[in-house]
This record gives C-alpha cells, structure tokens and sequence, in this order.
C-alpha cells in the first residue's frame, strides 16, 4: 500500500519558517501511522524528530495531530488515515511550543499545569504507617480508572476553552486533580477544591464532552471535573476565593428552581453579580427590553408543582453523598 | 402523532420567542403537542445530578402516566442532560428504584423508563420523515445561505447519539429541505461559551467571536441553532464579541422552529423575528423578496 | 538469561497476563489439546513460566504454526471485565479478538533478562563509583527462572541500598574519567563525519532481532548457538559501515539509535556465549543437545568479562545454604 505522509518540519534553532515535507511511502497493509514516521526516519530522512516509546498504545508519548485531529499514531491505521489521493497530514499538537518538527513542550503543556493540582497524596495524619490501609474495592475503582491516565494529552488536545485560552488548566491536570479529590485515603478534599475552584480551574470548563471523545483510555475526564465540581458544591466549598460570582450563580440558579420549579434569569444575573456590575448590566437589560424580551412588569410565576420540586430539591440536598 | 413537550426554562424566558414559534411549527405540521406543565428545570448542566436527576425522573414519570414515550425538547442542552439522566434511569434498575421510593412515591409517582427523550430535530428525521417536511414546505428559502450551530449537548457525549452519527447531519438537512444553502464550518459543532459565561466572559466572548465571525465570513446569510442558550450568547452576547475583538459581525441568529416556520411560509412577525438583538431584517428582507 | 513469556499476542507482541492462566485459561495446539499438561500433569497451565513457553514454543515449532490458542470462553466474560479490565482491553483493541467468543491467538516472546551487571549486595560494580540496580543489574536474587513480582520487589529493596550507599560514598575524582569522557565526547561528535555508508541502522536492529528470537529463543542447541555468534560478528561489522545522515546536535534520534546498536549487539553477543558456555539446561535456559540439569558442573552463576577479541566466561559458585535444589515436578 502507498501513501504520502505530509510531515510538519521545523527547527526553531536552525530559524526560517515551519514547513510541510511529503514523503511516499510503501507500507504494509496493517501499518499505523507510527510505522510510517519510523520507516521515513530509518530510511529516507534521519533528521526527522517525533517522540514515540511502547508502540502499543499504552505509554501516551505519540500524541500528534494526524489529519488535523488529535490521534496516537501507533493506534492509527495508515489504511483507514489516508484520504482519497493516499495523503496523510502529521503535525505537532496545537498552541504548544514545537522544540523540533513534531516533538513539542509536554513539559510547558503538561507537567507543569499537572504540577499545580498538588499531585501527591496528603493524608494530613489519616493514614496509620504501622498497618495496611485497606480500599474496599468498591471505593477504589473510580480512582484506579482515573489512575489509567498516561498523560498522553489528546484531551487537552480536543479542549473547546485551551485554543482560546491555554492558560485553562485543562481535563489532565483536572482528571488529576480528581484522582486525589476521589481517593478515601486523601484527606484535603476542600483544600483541593478550593485550590481548583480558582479562575482557570474547573469552572472554566464548558462541560462539552469533548474530552470524553478524545481519550483513548475511557476515562471520561469530562464527566471528572463534574463530578469534583459537584463534591465542591455538595462541600459548599463552590468557588475560590477570587470568582465569587461562580458561587453566587449556582445559589442563586438552585434557589429559583427550588422556589419557582424553573429558572429566573433576570433574578440570575442580578443576583450572581451584585448591585457593584448593576451598571455593566444596564445596555444589555436596555438592549432586552427594546427588542421585547424584557417583559415589563417582569413576572417570574411560580409554576404548577413548584411545591413538589421544591421538597425533591430540599431532600436531594439533604442527603447524605 | 403525538409527543409530551418540554418547553424548558429559557423558551419563555430569555429567549420568549421561541416558544411561540415553535408551537405554531408544530401545529402546522400536525405534530400533536401535550405540554407537561407542572414539572421542573432539568438542571441544564449547572445543577448538581443528585438534585436533577430526581427532578427529571418525575418529570418522565409524568410523561408515562399520560401514556406518552416521547419528551420533545426544543433546547439541545435540555436534550443532553435530560437524554443523559434518562440513560442512567433505564440502565440503572437499582438507582432507579431508589430515586422512585424516595422522591417520587409520596406523590404517586414511579418512573417505569420507558421514555424516549428526543429533540424537535430528531423527531422530524425519524419520527415525521423528512420527505414529509419538505412537501409541507410552501415558500422554498432559496438562496438564503443559513450556517448550522448544534450546541454541544446535543451531539456530546458519545452516549446521547444512541447509535445513529447521523444525528449530527440533521440540522444541515433540515436547512437543505427548507430549500436553503448549507454554509458549513468548521465551528459548527463546537461551543458557544454560553456555560462560561459568569465564570471566564472574556473566553465566552472570544468563542462567540470565532464562530459566528467563521460563518459570516464563508458568507452565511444568518445561523441556525436548536439551543436556545446558544442563542442567549450567539445573539445576545454578540454586541459584546464585537466590542471585545474590535471587529463587526452582525450575523443575526435563528432558532430552528423560526427557520422552518420561515419555510412553512409564516411571516416574521409571526416568528417573532424582532425579538433578537442582532437585527434579523436583512434576513427576513430577502425571504420576503421570495414570495 | 532471558526470560521468555507464553502469552505474546498476535501483531504487537504486547504480553498478557498470567493471571489469565490462573484464573482457569488454557492452552490449546491447533488440534484443540491442551499441551501444557503434557509437561505438567498436576498444574497444567498454572506450571512455572518457563514450562509453559518452552512447551507452548515446541508445539509451534512441531506443528508449524505461528500461534497456540489461549483460550478464555468458557470463563466468567463478566468477571474477567471486571479483574482485569485492562487486559480485556488490550485484546480486543490489539489482537481484535473477543476472548468470549474467539480464541486468542499468542506465542511466547522475549520478556526480561534475569541477569546483568555483577554487582554486591548495595549495588556497586566493578567500576569505582558506579552502582546498578534493578533489572540491569544480576543481584542473583532470580536464578535461572525470576517470578512474577520479584523484580518489583528486587527494584524497592536492592534500589533503597544502592541509593542509600551511592550518597555515602564520596564520588571518585572526576580527574579520573575526564580523559575518557573527552574522548567519548569527540568520538560521538564524529561520527556525524562519517560518510554516508551503504548500511542502516535500522536494517542491522531488525536482522539483529530476528536472529537471536530464531537462536537464542526458549529452545536453543549448540550448532544454533555458534551460527548466532557468527551472525552477530558479521552484523558488527556492517555496524562499523553505517553512516549518520543527521548532523545535529539536538533531537537528533538518528544518532541515538545508532549507539544503542552498539550495546544490542555487544549484549547479544555477551547472551550469545554465555548460552553456549552453560552446556545444560536450567529454568529459562533450555538445551536440546543438553536437556538435563547438571548440578554437579553447573550450580553456579556465569559470568562474562569483556575481550576485544569478545566476551570471555567463567563461573562463579551459587551460594546454598537453607534451601537444597530439588527435581520439577509439576
């Protein structure tokens, strides 16, 4: 089988700009797209660069953009990749800093927003090292799935908020942090919570799946950050210390609902940012009003069975978690 | 046929001319609606599962005791966090059991999980036909060039597709059978920001920037979205992208029942076309020029 | 030594776990007969490392074949999905094989070395100021045949020591090596003006692999040996002809690859004779010219010096003290 890698090159050292080079190829029918960069490195040209270790799947190191979506090479199929004129398009992963062709700056991407999720387990006393400690299996199983994690960072990769914003800590650290916030035999769960209730944290995901469709590992890290969003809610621990508005939203969201059966946006945006931004919100209220979508009176009826969502709610929040 | 319909919240709040619309679309196409009227805000992603789910149990529950397997949505988030509640309720017999003792039993209810939740969209592919659509089409939009905007939660995740990829083509067939150009793009089915929008409003406003700046720029007339909370930030927050980015766009924002009621050949008045910040005039101009 | 593991799967090689053996998989040849208890009538599959690759290796050697079946369809599907999540994972995505319908085709590929560097028992050779540990380095701890776990185990104990005599030796002076680094620093640097050669890298690494897997797998002999030893003379050789085509300084994989050649075949040659020099078979170690254990010449641990010339052995006595060698009996 032919096929045409399009392979990004660049040497910020050497300077000039990033290229695309094509190499033809004869692969075997089952070749991934691994076997292609090997067989180009060991045959045509030596001073390609990509990063690659178990070949199988299981380490995460050769992440790549492959026809512009996130893939582990040696897990594509040169067979199903290529496009009807036999073409395959390999690249570095987006906005991180390439250090040659298509190895880039895990550590800048990666390891240093991993690091700032303070990942390593803090007892803080609760563990006894004179004994075992023994996890019900049941407990445990949600962590060992986060535990798969190998950072091979195709979420972060697939994220809707990073290309806008890599300051956003991402799924990794996120799905990171959950795995500590999970663990029963951690004992800083609000410290955790408040530490990644901070602006960039969890509350900056937009919850779009698009993590979950990307990790080739079944980890789901966006149902991760909804779950450690929802124990910060459950711990009253909503928000840092500097987006209160975040905390203000979701109160004044629930208590609405619970009093109303549905939603009261105008009471919404008034109560989660206060009589200070009333002003920032005066053009768009103006701008509401003119178009008719700001009724005047503004009514906001209690809808038939309001009682009945309002005692759901009142025993849900009850409950223990 | 005939469906239990749940409005949601923001049909007759911040976007009020949705509702409108969409019940006289559906009269029109003969598509029977029952209002489930004494239920509650399915959560819409922001509150926590352990409070919605029970409120959506019920709400299914009460879809059941009127005899009615289907809940319409006209809202993809309504869609994706009722679709995702109800998958865990039917899957789940034993957390279903729990949730139908301890919240809805005192009021007589009990959740069987026989309900099928679906959007306005889905049902028009696979419950109505879309050859049927097409024949009750009276005024064809040609030449009006519409880019489709899904809304995250009606496409992710995986689980909410139930099989079938091709739900997320219908909103570009649904514009094709109402006789408009597809503009696609590459942010179609990507997020409007709207969730961020009290906790980071300047990614909010880029992401609204980006995609209806994408679309304008491959030369739609207007965007079609089925989630109104797209709409809240696409439309609403729109003034607000321009004054972030310094750069104009002006791409005003249809809901899908005011696009096909456009088609069916309602007026805009009727369709509430004024009730959005971005003027719909140029829009609703070059319809007009077609009858 | 090199240990070679039974349940290799189909394509990548990616080795499954034992535990699926444990757990009540068999071993089937392509006439649906479970081997294993052939060689081990009491346990079967559940026989030690060892039995099981040399015998699942000589029914694909006898019948021909390229695999034997494991098969797992007649276990709780549930209950594996759930123990061993991961490794259901690795055959459906890896060998495309659903274990409760379809057999898994595997056949026993290389796994670990048993031995390595000479060290004590903190972990330091015989280079001043050089420790090893782990699975580089021959504590003695795995015989002729490691279990499942020790190596682990060996890393946390045997790694603690030579970390914690590392930091309380005083380093040697650097004086010493210096001379020596400059040299290999210069040697290194040079080797991007060698010309560009008619040999690669790559095709001597492939060549290099497929050799020792057909000689010096789970079954070996002497002629077999010898033709090994050969081989990897004549494959140094085209070594020393390959030329680097990458001339950079960074990322420059190329060059990598180039020197870890060297090493693969300066161990391959080093494993090559020390299967020839031990003419016995003990655990992983099988010789079909010499297919009995012999205790009286060879309860010892062979060891190997470097030579220009290549490598030369000697022996050194195991050390017995509670627990007497005794038959295998399985």
């Amino acid at each position: 089988m032919q096929a045409t890698f399009k392979v990004h090159r660049y040497d910020p050292e050497a300077g000039g700009k990033p290229t695309s080079q094509p190499y033809t190829l004869d692969l075997p029918e089952d070749a991934t797209v691994l076997d292609g960069l090997f067989k180009i490195r060991e045959e045509l040209d030596g001073t390609l660069a990509f990063r690659a270790s178990c070949n199988r799947g299981f380490c995460g190191e050769c992440t790549l953009r492959i026809n512009r979506g996130g893939r582990l090479a040696c897990m594509t199929r040169v067979a199903t990749a290529k496009n009807k004129d036999g073409e395959i398009t390999v690249e570095p992963t987006r906005f991180v800093r390439v250090l040659k062709d298509l190895v880039y700056d895990v550590d800048r991407q990666l390891w240093q927003k991993i690091k700032a999720v303070e990942p390593w387990l803090q007892p803080n006393g609760g563990v006894q090292p004179e004994h075992e400690h023994i996890i019900p299996d049941e407990q445990l199983r949600a962590v060992r799935n986060a535990m798969k994690c190998y950072y091979c960072g195709l979420c972060d990769e697939g994220c809707s908020v990073i290309p806008f914003d890599n300051t956003f800590l991402g799924p990794t650290a996120l799905t990171k942090a959950y795995r500590f916030i999970a663990d029963p035999r951690d004992h800083a769960q609000a410290h955790r919570l408040r530490l990644v209730g901070e602006p960039k944290g969890m509350w900056d995901c937009v919850h779009c799946y698009e993590a979950d469709e990307h990790c080739p590992r079944g980890i789901d890290p966006t149902a991760r950050i909804i779950d450690i969003r929802e124990k910060a809610v459950a711990m009253g621990v909503k928000s840092g210390a500097t987006n209160p508005q975040v905390a203000r939203h979701y109160d004044s969201f629930a208590a609405s609902v619970k009093k109303t059966g549905w939603l009261d946006e105008g009471r919404l945006a008034l109560e989660t940012w206060g009589m200070r931004r009333i002003f920032g919100l005066l053009p768009v209220a103006w701008r509401a009003f003119r178009r008719g979508k700001l009724p005047i009176p503004y009514r906001h009826p209690k809808r038939p069975g309001a009682e009945r969502i309002r005692r759901i709610f009142e025993k849900a929040e009850r409950r223990p978690s | 046929m005939k469906v239990a319909f749940y409005p949601g919240c923001v049909s007759r709040g911040g976007c009020p001319e949705l509702y409108p619309s969409a019940v006289k679309v559906a009269a029109q196409l003969g598509l029977e609606l029952e209002e489930l009227t004494d239920v509650g805000c399915n959560g819409a992603g922001v509150l926590s599962r352990e409070v919605s789910d029970p409120i959506n149990a019920r709400t299914f529950a009460k879809a059941e005791a009127r005899g009615l397997s289907t809940v319409m949505t006209i809202c993809s988030t309504c869609t994706g966090v009722m679709g995702q509640a109800n998958i865990k309720l039917r899957e789940d017999a034993s957390y279903r059991e729990r949730i139908n003792r301890e919240f809805l039993a005192d009021e007589g209810l009990a959740y069987r999980g026989t309900v099928a939740v679906k959007h306005l969209l889905w049902i028009l592919h696979e419950e109505y036909g879309l050859d049927r659509l097409k024949t009750a089409v009276k005024r064809p939009l040609r030449g009006v060039k519409v880019s489709p905007f899904y809304g995250c939660y009606i496409r992710r995740p995986d689980a909410i597709i139930e099989g079938k990829p091709q739900r997320k083509q219908y909103l570009e067939r649904v514009i094709e059978a109402v006789g408009a150009e597809v503009v696609d793009f590459g942010g179609k089915g990507r997020c409007c920001g709207f969730p961020i929008l009290t906790a980071n409003e300047t990614n909010s406003m880029a992401m609204v920037a980006a995609h209806t700046g994408e679309a304008k720029g491959k030369g739609a007339d207007c965007m079609v979205t089925p989630c109104p909370l797209c709409h809240l930030n696409l439309d609403g927050a729109q003034p607000k992208a321009e004054a972030q980015t310094g750069a104009p766009i002006g791409l005003p924002i249809l809901h899908l029942p005011q696009l096909i009621g456009l088609g069916l050949g309602f007026s805009s008045e009727e369709l509430h076309l004024k009730r959005h910040i971005v003027p719909t005039a140029n829009v609703a101009e070059k319809v007009q020029l077609l009858t | 030594m090199v240990q070679f593991h039974p349940l290799g799967i189909r394509g990548s090689g990616m080795i499954l776990t034992e535990a699926l053996l444990g757990l009540g998989g068999y071993l089937a040849n392509s006439s649906g007969e479970r081997f294993a208890l052939k060689h081990a009538p009491a346990v079967g599959e559940r026989a030690p490392r060892d039995i099981v690759a040399r015998a699942a290796e000589e029914e694909i050697v006898s019948g021909r074949a390229e695999f034997v079946a494991l098969d797992l369809r007649h276990l709780d599907g549930d209950d594996l999905k759930r123990r061993l999540s991961l490794t259901s994972h690795v055959i459906k995505t890896q060998a495309g094989v659903d274990p409760a319908k379809e057999t898994v085709p595997v056949r026993p590929v290389a796994h670990r070395t048993m031995g390595g560097l000479l060290v004590g028992p903190d972990g330091a050779t015989g280079v001043a100021g050089l420790f090893a540990t782990g699975g580089c380095a021959a504590t003695g701890v795995h015989g002729a045949n490691g279990l499942g776990g020790n190596w682990l185990l060996e890393a946390l104990v045997f790694g603690e020591r030579a970390g914690l005599a590392a930091a309380q030796k005083e380093p040697p002076s650097a004086k010493g090596i210096e001379a020596q680094l400059e040299d290999e620093r210069r040697r290194i640097a040079g080797l991007g003006d060698r010309p560009a050669g008619a040999e690669r890298a790559g095709a001597i690494r492939s060549e290099l692999g497929r050799l020792m897997r057909r000689h010096v797998g789970p079954l070996r002999d002497a002629s077999g040996l010898k033709e090994a030893g050969n081989k990897i003379s004549e494959l140094s050789a085209r070594y020393r002809q390959v030329g680097i085509t990458n001339k950079g300084q960074r990322y420059n994989y190329e060059l990598a690859a180039f020197l870890e050649l060297e090493s693969l075949l300066t161990v391959g040659g080093v494993i090559v004779a020390a299967a020839g020099f031990r003419d016995e078979s003990r655990g992983a170690h099988y010789r079909q010219d010499r297919p009995t254990r012999d205790d009286a010449r060879w309860l010892a641990h062979t060891v190997a010096s470097f030579r220009p010339e290549g490598p030369a052995m000697t022996s050194k006595p195991v050390v017995i003290t509670k627990w007497k060698p005794e038959g295998r009996r399985y």
